[in-house]
């Protein structure tokens, strides 16, 4: 199989060191370089990655089969809509877009081009998600009767806590993961959302930190916590776990808990090393697969399903009540 | 596709054919063990063919797993050697070091791929900690703390023959001997003190105490003193000149499933140890390359071991290369 070639547009996100140490190394992969719309970031990247800088965005584009796009979530728009039709296929850092607008727009503009648009949601390719998903699936422990879920973390530096480049906080930030992992492993569509926000935690920030979603997945009822919550000195960068109470017993998932405990001589806190699978390269050798055979992988209908359960969460707190996502107003 | 033979039917043979059942590079082609049951059983769940002898394997197979206890192996390996055919045999690589010796030459006059089965080395909490060792993280290394065990093994009787199996020093702490060499180089010194050395083993635990040409001193604990039914649980604390890391394969669960008398906790990878262990095998069989883990890094492994076991028996420490 030849190799993909693939650039990254813009490395605003944090996701974007990831995920570029993979595209470079391997075999899947050839990678061209990167544009980004700060050219001292870019560049800055560019040098820390040892990659090639492209100061034109046309001649990154020109030369690439598909793009991963890493830029603020709120210019995920620009971005998608500039590729669309250049390149076969975009992966898109989540979440796909702050509003259902955007997301909306961004899938008519890609499908009129005929370019793949993708949400990267890396949670899915996780060996803890896939047997997860594996025993729901089998039914051997019955119908699901309730899920408690938290995707705890540290408050994320630069543009995440700036509303205008980000459009929230800690929700828009963390909400998606658990919501495109549960609508992945169950089949189910969010119907219900209640947001309930907790006192601010980080003193000075613009955006909500803590918040804790009720939601009903159909008739499950779920609560998931997104807070912004870890505290600096805290061993990992944040959590994903899943509990699932079923008819004939219970599932618990910490998905990134495979570590290794690292105690420093020169620092008064612990660290977590992580020994567990690569999601991050899982997820873009899948997307290899999609672009060239079609097979599974998470689309922008799936992007635009956990934005709008984004949207409805904040428009949970303006309004203090529960909010339909889908279905009908009770 | 690799054709495997697999010779021993019992708890580690089982492993490997489910192993090989996830490779699509190999497939389970026979299987043989003195018990035909045993064999019929791994047989009808992995789709492959009972063979009704030993000699039958080697003719039809590219390759042989070797899943029989300690002390029979080179009984079986006298026949395959001559074969030249790929071999995976389990840890530890014999019962003695002589045995051990005439299996290393055999390796190296008849050329063919030998691997042995270091499983351990394929664990990737253990593969992170020799990682961060080999990349600095922690400085120079200068005390480990190695723990691995559980309850008496149950599902077979050899294992508390001494004779046999070598206790929970040959069979268990091999392990961490070998991890540890492979992590730290050379041995210089060792002292081990076992409970139960007898032909009917009810509970064993030791410790072997390795002191390492480059100052390291690694505390390795073996056990099958817990009471059955107890967790099987391995750690690591190791502590260097810049900091220390730590693991306790109870500490974290990834997947737990609670279910009615049936409750279970998993440690969820795209291939399992044992999996990657067999890939690792097959992989040198397809490019006729030398295995992972070679012959001799399990006969030095035998031969720490095996000094352990002297160690346990004299109640005094032992220099390696007779410098006692």
């Amino acid at each position: 199989m030849s190799k993909m070639t693939v650039g990254l547009i813009s490395s605003a996100h944090v996701h974007a060191d990831s995920y570029v140490e993979i595209l470079k190394s391997s075999d899947a992969f050839h990678f061209i370089g990167v544009w980004d719309d700060d050219q001292n970031r870019g560049k800055r990247f560019c040098n820390l990655h040892g990659v090639d800088y492209f100061d034109r965005f046309e001649d990154l584009i020109s030369t690439c089969e598909c793009v991963v796009v890493t830029s603020e979530n709120v210019k995920h728009k620009e971005h998608i809509i500039k590729c669309a039709g250049k390149v076969k296929g975009i992966l898109c850092e989540k979440p796909l877009a702050p509003t259902i607008d955007d997301a909306q727009k961004m899938i008519e503009v890609c499908a009129k081009q005929g370019t793949n648009l993708c949400t990267a949601f890396p949670v899915r390719f996780h060996p803890v998600s896939k047997r997860v998903k594996e025993i729901v699936v089998s039914k051997e422990l019955g119908e699901i009767k309730m899920i408690i879920s938290t995707n705890r973390g540290k408050v994320p530096p630069g543009w995440f806590t700036s509303p205008e480049l980000s459009g929230g906080g800690a929700i828009m930030d963390h909400v998606v993961h658990v919501v495109d992992f549960l609508r992945w492993s169950t089949g189910k569509e969010f119907r219900t959302v209640r947001t309930s926000l907790g006192r601010q935690i980080n003193k000075g920030l613009q955006v909500e930190d803590c918040a804790i979603l009720e939601l009903k997945l159909e008739e499950i009822p779920v609560t998931l916590d997104c807070s912004w919550g870890m505290p600096v000195s805290y061993p990992y960068w944040g959590e994903v776990k899943i509990r699932l109470i079923l008819e004939k017993g219970v599932i618990e998932a910490d998905v990134f808990s495979q570590n290794i405990v690292f105690r420093s001589n020169e620092s008064h806190h612990e660290e977590w090393i992580n020994y567990g699978d690569n999601a991050d390269e899982a997820m873009l050798l899948s997307f290899v697969d999609f672009i060239r055979y079609g097979t599974d992988f998470p689309t922008a209908k799936d992007g635009l399903e956990a934005t709008r359960v984004v949207e409805k969460a904040y428009e949970s707190v303006k309004l203090n009540r529960e909010v339909v996502i889908h279905g009908e107003e009770r | 596709m690799v054709k495997v033979g697999l010779i021993g039917a019992g708890f580690i043979g089982q492993v490997h054919a489910r192993s090989l059942s996830k490779l699509s590079e190999a497939s389970l082609e026979m299987v043989y063990d003195i018990n035909v049951e045993s064999s019929q059983r791994i047989a009808k769940e992995y789709k492959a063919r009972v063979a009704d002898s030993f000699e039958t394997i080697i003719k039809h197979c590219d390759a042989i797993v070797l899943a029989v206890p300690t002390d029979v192996r080179h009984t079986y390996l006298e026949k395959a050697f001559k074969t030249g055919k790929p071999i995976l045999c389990e840890k530890p690589l014999a019962r003695t070091v002589e045995e051990g010796e005439w299996i290393l030459r055999n390796v190296k006059s008849t050329h063919c791929i030998f691997t042995v089965g270091h499983v351990v080395r394929f664990f990737p909490e253990y593969v992170n900690i020799r990682n961060q060792v080999l990349k600095g993280k922690v400085g120079d290394v200068c005390e480990v703390r190695s723990f691995r065990g559980g309850p008496l093994p149950g599902w077979s009787s050899w294992f508390k023959s001494f004779k046999r199996s070598g206790g929970s020093i040959l069979d268990l702490a091999i392990h961490d001997i070998d991890f540890w060499i492979w992590v730290l180089g050379k041995v210089k010194k060792v002292s081990a003190r076992s409970l139960d050395r007898s032909e009917n083993i009810t509970k064993d635990h030791c410790y072997v105490l390795l002191s390492f040409e480059n100052g390291a001193l690694v505390h390795i604990e073996a056990t099958w003193a817990y009471p059955p039914n107890s967790p099987f649980r391995t750690s690591v604390e190791l502590t260097g000149s810049k900091g220390s890391i730590s693991f306790n394969s109870t500490d974290f669960s990834p997947l737990s499933v609670h279910i009615e008398e049936k409750s279970f906790t998993e440690s969820p990878a795209y291939l399992d140890p044992y999996a990657k262990m067999m890939k690792s095998f097959v992989n040198s069989v397809i490019k006729n390359s030398e295995p992972e883990v070679t012959v001799e890094d399990a006969f030095r492994s035998l031969e720490i071991a095996c000094l352990a076991l002297k160690s346990a028996q004299k109640e005094s420490e032992c220099l390696v290369e007779g410098k006692v």
